[in-house]
């Protein structure tokens, strides 16, 4: 695993284990979380310019979910002794932040580096490398525990955690009757029906699972009559929701199925799930790229540049090709009269959660891997853009946090407070 | 000419430049017009007493070039001259400076040749109409020149070819050819032999003064681009635009494809790099960190455009003439808030300097200092 792999492990973690309460996993995930906290803030600031005011920083970081108090005493400090910010004070009130924060590359590689200058706990190594080996395919526990060398107890711990934070999960294989641990951090809402078809699969097809995953990675939204379907996998795959997919039916009533690989979600409300919208976008292109009626999008970059840029021309398709971008409040589909008869115009409808989804997008048509933790999260970015950070019944709403323990954790936090050293 | 009409001359092109300067013009004295022949000096043409660069809050360039010569008019050439010049740089903005201008065909040529025209009596109501102490002279046109010019000859002496491209071809190229170039001086500058500290840092903060303005025009075509499209035109933008970047990444690939073939045809071996990680090589390295930058200085033009002659004063009065850092010598009046907002730019150019590997401790510690003392003076 390579250092940008961990900060992005680490931020996945820290976004699981937001509302929650103080526990002990607060200082046994400590490194994890806090490089995960201080991605998150960092990619959010990014090519923000100036933060004006504490208040408005106070706004970002409750909207990240990041109790202000860290966000002002060690994350802001962290990025200020990398040289990342500039911090104007008056006492000990922040007046200004100027921020110069490098590039996505930089920014994980040097907090991934960080996480290890951190000595991270056994737990914080176990939870990063069991995320990182079960993102890849679901493995038994035995594999999972010789693959990241944890011991029993150890393993217990750090699946514990996961399991309560929902990044890991385990069913029983039917195929083999034994235990299977997985993380269910891309699936939420199809839990179920995901760890069903998983259960089924016996090793060699979870083997084939992550070679198919790896393939379609390389060109997201791959029309599914593309895909290899060994052991008929694609298909179920599809149908049980293990691999995203987007249908788009053409004039003639034909379903076109376009797959993706799963991305974690961390939005109750899957329509808010800015990897949902970027799915979107790029399976009309791919319509377009294949299935088009009447000439075939050879540039898929370029139109999706055009379509952000209002200059798609008319077209007597776009109401077909595209209308699944309208019902989920991406573009406008205008019907226009033109020297060749009704055709249909695209409008791209400018907001930060389209710019967001349209940005992982071109990343995916690019053949790039989206990355949760590179990608601004929405409700931080409306404030730096929008600057709407006024304190509303809303943000003022105290949420209740959730419990999460580890196996033996009591057992546990009473050693330590007797001074049990190990 | 005599030493004397030198010196006198040279304080008349001093003055102008002050003018200039206050005026919010970036100023260089003496510019040669060179004829070059395979890389090497043929010929000079002429050259520019004072040429002085200034932008507006769309990173707009504007020139002018001034022909500055003690004495009375008494010569038509060098008016038809300058306007050759002025034409040469495509500006239509050029000074005559004379002691003395006693004669109506002289100002009716130059109004017919659209040149301004005007005496030292002229220049010293200017300098009065907009509070220039008359005997407070500094940075580029501070009155000892022999400390740059020595410095300057130096370096021609040293390395031939970045002398010539910072003094005399860097005026003429398009902003992206200078910033490749200019970048790949850094490395050389610090590694000068028989060099002080001192002069090593002068040429580089002055090369990074005339890096700052290659930036600031190159950004005058990103403002108007959507931001999601920012990235990708300033990228191509580096290599010389769409056209060249899709071009080199053509050669590249079959560069590539040749190769990777070649090898396992000859050696019978899997060239180890991947395609898409050999492609990254068609723009320079440094591509993502000078995106960054050029997006931070679109974010606030109006501070940006001062960043090339605040790196200049750094060049001239703290590292050359050994004086600290005094922003009240460009913003007599100018609150602490609009010389924080001025600072941010600088900083960010600085921050770039320091990601790309150009800057080393010595100069790191010119800079901070230079940046503290400007701060406690708000």
């Amino acid at each position: 695993m390579n250092s940008a792999e961990i900060a992005a492990k680490a931020v996945e973690i820290s976004k699981a284990l937001v509302n929650t309460s103080v526990g002990m996993h607060n200082f046994d995930l400590e490194v994890t979380r806090s490089i995960g906290d201080l991605t998150r803030l960092a990619v959010t600031l990014r090519r923000a310019g100036t933060i004006d005011s504490e208040q408005q920083m106070a706004a970002i970081s409750q909207a990240l979910k990041i109790d202000y108090r860290i966000a002002k005493n060690e994350i802001l400090t962290k990025l200020d002794e990398l040289n990342w910010i500039d911090i104007k004070r008056d006492g000990s009130r922040i007046q200004r932040i100027d921020e110069k924060i490098p590039p996505i590359e930089d920014v994980m590689s040097t907090l991934g580096k960080e996480w290890e200058n951190k000595q991270p706990t056994v737990y914080d190594r176990g939870s990063i490398a069991a995320l990182s080996t079960l993102t890849k395919r679901p493995y038994e526990k035995d594999a999972i525990q010789s693959e990241i060398k944890l011991n029993d107890e150890d393993f217990d711990v750090i699946y514990s955690y996961g399991n309560a934070a929902t990044y890991l999960g385990s069913f029983k294989s039917e195929e083999t009757n034994r235990t299977v641990i997985w993380t269910p951090l891309c699936w939420a809402g199809k839990l179920d029906t995901v760890e069903k078809f998983l259960s089924k699969q016996s090793e060699s097809k979870l083997e084939h699972l992550a070679k198919l995953s790896k393939e379609i990675k390389e060109y997201q939204g791959v029309p599914l009559e593309n895909v290899q379907n060994k052991f008929g996998l694609l298909d179920a795959g599809v149908f049980h929701g293990y691999f995203p997919s987007v249908t788009i039916k053409d004039r003639k009533e034909i379903d076109h199925g376009y797959v993706f690989t799963a991305t974690p979600q961390f939005e109750p409300d899957p329509k808010q799930d800015i990897f949902e919208k970027a799915r979107l976008l790029v399976a009309c292109i791919r319509h377009g790229q294949y299935h088009a009626e009447i000439s075939k999008i050879k540039y898929p970059r370029l139109i999706l540049k055009a379509m952000r840029e209002n200059v798609l021309s008319p077209h007597s398709y776009a109401n077909i090709q595209y209308l699944i971008l309208k019902l989920h409040n991406i573009v406008d589909i205008e019907e226009v009269d033109t020297a060749g008869g009704k055709r249909y115009m695209v409008r791209w409808i400018d907001s930060p959660e389209n710019n967001i989804a349209a940005d992982v997008a071109d990343m995916m048509l690019r053949g790039d891997e989206p990355s949760a933790a590179a990608t601004k999260e929405v409700e931080a970015y409306k404030i730096m853009v929008q600057g709407v950070y006024n304190y509303t019944a809303e943000q003022r709403k105290m949420v209740a946090t959730r419990q999460i323990k580890a196996k033996g954790e009591f057992d546990r936090l009473m050693q330590r407070a007797i001074g049990v050293k190990g | 000419m005599s030493q004397t009409a030198r010196e006198l001359d040279l304080k008349l092109k001093l003055r102008v430049m002050r003018y200039l300067w206050r005026m919010g013009y970036f100023v260089r004295r003496n510019v040669e017009l060179v004829q070059y022949a395979e890389g090497r000096r043929e010929y000079e043409q002429t050259d520019v007493d004072v040429l002085g660069i200034s932008f507006d809050t769309k990173f707009k360039k504007s020139l002018i070039v001034c022909d500055c010569r003690t004495g009375r008019t008494s010569n038509p050439e060098r008016i038809f001259r300058l306007a050759g010049i002025a034409k040469y740089f495509g500006t239509q903005d050029a000074i005559l400076v004379r002691d003395f201008i006693s004669e109506t065909k002289y100002f009716d040529l130059c109004k017919k040749l659209a040149i301004n025209a005007i005496s030292q009596d002229q220049l010293d109501e200017l300098e009065n109409s907009v509070g220039i102490a008359k005997d407070l002279f500094y940075g580029s046109f501070c009155e000892d020149q022999s400390k740059s010019d020595g410095l300057f000859d130096s370096l021609r002496r040293f390395d031939k070819n970045i002398y010539e491209y910072i003094a005399v071809q860097n005026w003429e190229d398009p902003p992206h050819l200078r910033i490749l170039t200019l970048i790949g001086f850094f490395d050389r500058l610090k590694d000068m032999k028989g060099f002080t500290d001192s002069a090593k840092s002068f040429m580089i903060f002055n090369t990074l003064s005339i890096l700052s303005l290659a930036f600031i025009e190159f950004a005058k075509d990103v403002l108007s681009i959507k931001s999601g499209e920012k990235e990708l035109f300033i990228k191509e933008g580096l290599i010389g635009g769409r056209l060249s970047y899709h071009e080199r990444k053509e050669l590249l690939s079959t560069f590539y494809d040749f190769m990777v073939s070649e090898i396992h045809q000859r050696y019978s071996q899997k060239y180890p790099v991947p395609k898409k990680a050999f492609m990254e090589s068609v723009i320079p390295s440094y591509a993502k960190y000078f995106v960054d930058l050029i997006l931070r200085l679109c974010q606030d033009p109006e501070a940006s455009i001062e960043a090339p002659r605040i790196i200049d004063l750094f060049a001239y009065e703290k590292v050359l003439n050994g004086r600290k850092m005094n922003l009240d010598l460009l913003y007599p009046n100018m609150s602490n808030q609009q010389i924080t907002r001025i600072l941010k730019p600088i900083k960010d150019i600085y921050t770039f300097m320091q990601r790309t590997d150009l800057s080393d401790k010595n100069i790191d510690s010119i800079f901070n200092s230079g940046i503290q003392e400007i701060e406690s003076e708000q």
